[in-house]
């Protein structure tokens, strides 16, 4: 099995949100982006500081996490460096 | 078919004009790649097309330059270039083309070993020498240059060709026919000292093969 780069996780998370209609429970991004509680963690304040989700409190206990529109505009960004990756075999 | 040395040199800047704008593209999109994953190939990508791109801008200009300096004179179908015997002429003459070509050599040595993942710094070392040299060489012998980069040209192509058995696809079989066809231009480019046809036919065989170049490029940008 090939280990995913930094950039495939994160698409993969951005994915798992956009799938799940643009907001998804923490615990099921986990779930959905294969990833451990540590991980998540530490990709989801990567994606946050980038700005491309963000949290939103749907009462005091519980928060969902939302695709901004810079995470889909990264999405397709993604998709095109994937292009690129493999046009010239990079 | 009988053309002027200002039709022929205006044909030769607007081609190597088209060629740098589709290279300096690629390069500024794989530079924005880097800015995003970090990786260091798309830096060294990037940086090799930027110096292909460099060479023919700094050849426009040269040629620019030479031209408003020079006798022109168009003898049945072939095109003779009389310099004035400037001393500045000459020189810019030389230097020019001694960029040209250095720059030339070292970004398609640079493509090729990002394509090979050479990671080692000795051989980067001495494939740039050797391209200098290269470029030394063939100020008194032309066709060396043609002949070296059409021999690096056919490596790549050879990459790109192992990349489309891989992941076959239309962008990764247009990037190895681009590289196909200036690898043929060089070719013809290596025989215009007896046929000065060979290099207009070169030209238009070049602009063709960074236009596939483009096309590939464009596509990957409408992907949505």
């Amino acid at each position: 099995m090939v280990r995913r780069t930094r950039l495939e996780v994160l698409n993969d998370m951005l994915v798992a949100i956009q799938k799940a209609g643009g907001h998804i429970k923490p615990t099921h991004l986990m779930y959905k982006a294969n990833l451990s509680h540590k991980l998540l963690n530490i990709y989801l304040g990567d994606l946050l500081s980038r700005k491309m989700v963000s949290e939103v409190m749907v009462d005091k206990t519980h928060k969902n996490i939302e695709l901004t529109d810079r995470g889909s505009e990264f999405l397709v960004k993604f998709r095109q460096i994937k292009q690129f990756q493999d046009s010239f075999g990079l | 078919m009988h053309m002027t040395l200002d039709q022929v040199t205006f044909m030769g800047c607007a081609f190597e004009a088209i060629m740098a704008l589709v290279l300096l593209a690629i390069s500024f999109y794989s530079y924005s790649i880097f800015k995003i994953t970090r990786e260091k190939s798309y830096k060294w990508f990037s940086a090799s097309f930027a110096l292909i791109a460099m060479s023919f801008i700094g050849r426009v200009i040269m040629q620019f330059v030479i031209h408003t300096n020079s006798l022109r004179k168009t003898v049945s179908d072939v095109v003779v270039l009389t310099l004035k015997h400037n001393g500045a002429s000459d020189i810019l003459w030389h230097y020019g083309l001694f960029s040209y070509r250095t720059l030339m050599l070292l970004g398609l040595i640079g493509i090729f070993l990002i394509l090979t993942k050479s990671k080692e710094k000795k051989s980067w070392i001495l494939l740039g020498y050797l391209a200098i040299m290269t470029a030394v060489v063939s100020m008194r012998q032309m066709y060396v240059f043609d002949l070296t980069a059409a021999a690096i040209i056919l490596l790549i192509f050879a990459q790109f060709a192992k990349n489309y058995m891989r992941r076959p696809s239309k962008r990764s079989l247009g990037v190895a026919l681009a590289f196909l066809i200036i690898f043929f231009s060089h070719i013809s480019f290596i025989f215009m000292n007896f046929d000065y046809s060979m290099f207009v036919a070169g030209k238009i065989i070049q602009l063709l093969g960074y236009l596939t170049l483009l096309a590939v490029y464009v596509g990957i940008l409408l992907r949505r």
